[in-house]
């Protein structure tokens, strides 16, 4: 589950910086990514609530900054519903 | 400059007010060098619309025949510089498909994609060929923005439209091009304003209402000011993306942080405060003043805005004056104040970069402030009654942040030219905290983003110098 959530982040991640999916490891994050500026940060966040239908607050969104965080705050979500 | 596929050019300050006059669009972000150095994107930026009509005029060039828009898909993924070179490059274009990108030196600025078809006529009728009155950006709050609609005329002054994109103008529906100079003034100047930047737009050619480009905001994202606008008019129908950016950063009256200072903690220092017409600057010459220091707070080019400092510390009870100042030309020092105290907070605009580069440009702008011009002011106001220097540097020295390289490394050895001036002054006390993201106009973000009040960290480093 884990995994294919993931892969799913992973896949978001790189279409938004205009990259490949394997451009974008399971532990890519701002540091890392070329293009991960505040603006594409952004439309991550925005791109990654349409793919799993959910709402990040503020304090999640600003601790979003590698694939690792966002699919552990994704994971939450989702189990919680 | 135009070759195959690809063109290049430098936008100056004269083009943009050309395209402002021609547009309608005159929103300081783009026209006004001083009002700009105070947005998020720290200076003078191309109208994104500007950069699109300049790159399908050059695709539009070698082809025969009038066109109407059949669809538009436009992405300004980041603010394009004034006075930086960008070229325009073919990404997959078709016979009546343009793929274009727009490109500085080490990233990709915009993307476009339009699809032409064939006009049969110059489908001008309903176009006002004049230039829009001129006007002010409106300043929206939050609330006004989701409530924003309107009614913007069609208006394209023929004479300046064929002198700017000549080819665009002969050759692509007036009705069309009208529109898409509406977007622009709608962004810029009506929704959401002055305090707004255009980030996509999405057209289809449709059957619109003659009475020009109606708007409406379908959607308001509270988050980050993202704000989604229906349009409609000159026979295209779509969608634009702005974002309502943060206002610049206002910092504390000198009325309100009287309560935190002692009247006479920092009574008897002559305090030079180099940048102080806002931001770190700022609040440290209120602070300052407030403690009974007698301040000089310098600018560069936001004289007003120092005015505006010295005009509020004065009416709370405080000693200041102000003088331009530039550290990048030392021999424009201001004249006979002698500093017991000099607290150094000159900067450029602290642009990031992409993770992963190292732009050798960005290090020699950052070092010229943080290291020569450091430097240099020190030789100039280094006298022996001088007790103190203040010099912000930045916690990224310790910790990396992407694309902060350049800045880390510049503020790094402006660290060391502290630690030299310590050695060959004993006595003379240096203050050099690596300071966290605070809240200035530097770390303005559209996004939610973690800033930190900077009037306790200035006001402990102000009173460790004084210690």
């Amino acid at each position: 589950m884990t995994n294919g959530l993931e892969q799913q982040v992973r896949t978001v991640v790189a279409a938004i910086m205009r990259l490949t999916p394997d451009d974008v490891g399971a532990d890519a994050s701002a540091q890392t990514v070329r293009g991960w500026d505040s603006l594409n940060h952004l439309k991550l966040v925005l791109a990654l609530e349409e793919e799993f239908g959910v709402t990040f607050t503020e304090e999640q969104i600003v601790q979003m900054l590698s694939v690792s965080k966002i699919t552990s705050v994704v994971g939450q979500l989702l189990s919680a519903r | 400059v135009r070759e195959s596929g690809t063109a290049a050019r430098v936008f100056e300050l004269l083009d943009q007010r050309s395209f402002a006059e021609l547009s309608g669009d005159a929103n300081p972000l783009h026209v006004d060098r001083v009002a700009a150095r105070r947005s998020l994107a720290g200076e003078v930026v191309v109208h994104g619309i500007h950069a699109l009509l300049w790159a399908l005029d050059e695709w539009i060039a070698e082809r025969e025949g009038l066109v109407e828009i059949e669809r538009l898909d436009v992405e300004f993924l980041r603010p394009m510089p004034v006075g930086d070179c960008v070229r325009v490059s073919d990404a997959g274009s078709g016979a009546n498909v343009a793929a274009l990108e727009i490109q500085s030196t080490d990233a990709t600025l915009a993307t476009i994609a339009c699809t032409f078809a064939s006009a049969s006529g110059s489908m001008s009728s309903g176009v006002v060929d004049e230039v829009p009155p001129v006007s002010s950006s409106r300043p929206l709050a939050a609330d006004q923005v989701r409530a924003c609609r309107g009614t913007l005329p069609l208006m394209r002054p023929a004479t300046s439209a064929r002198r700017m994109f000549p080819h665009l103008a002969d050759k692509l529906s007036a009705r069309q091009f009208a529109a898409l100079l509406a977007s622009t003034r709608m962004v810029g100047m009506e929704c959401p304003g002055l305090h707004s930047l255009f980030s996509e737009l999405h057209l289809r050619r449709a059957q619109t209402p003659p009475e020009g480009l109606t708007y409406e905001v379908r959607r308001f994202d509270q988050r980050f000011g993202l704000t989604t606008i229906d349009v409609c008019g000159g026979d295209l129908s779509g969608t634009v993306l702005a974002f309502l950016r943060p206002a610049p950063q206002s910092q504390a009256r000198s009325a309100d942080l009287r309560q935190l200072v002692a009247p006479s903690e920092f009574s008897g220092q002559r305090a030079l405060v180099v940048g102080g017409s806002r931001g770190l600057g700022e609040v440290l010459a209120k602070l300052l003043a407030a403690g009974g220091a007698d301040v000089l707070l310098t600018y560069c080019s936001g004289e007003e805005d120092a005015r505006a400092v010295v005009a509020d510390i004065v009416d709370a009870g405080g000693r200041a004056s102000c003088a331009r100042f530039d550290v990048t030309e030392p021999d424009a020092a201001p004249g006979d104040f002698v500093p017991t105290h000099l607290y150094y907070c000159a900067t450029p605009f602290i642009s990031a970069g992409t993770a992963g580069t190292f732009r050798q440009d960005a290090f020699e702008r950052f070092r010229e402030f943080y290291v020569t011009g450091f430097s240099r002011t020190l030789a100039r106001f280094d006298n022996p009654a001088m007790q103190g220097v203040f010099y912000p540097s930045t916690v990224f020295v310790d910790a990396p942040a992407p694309g902060m390289s350049e800045y880390a490394a510049a503020k790094s050895e402006g660290e060391a030219v502290c630690a030299s001036l310590e050695q060959q002054r004993p006595g003379l006390r240096v203050v050099r905290p690596r300071l966290l993201r605070l809240a200035t106009d530097q770390t303005l973000s559209v996004g939610p983003s973690v800033r930190h009040d900077p009037v306790p960290v200035l006001l402990a480093a102000a009173r460790t110098l004084a210690a």
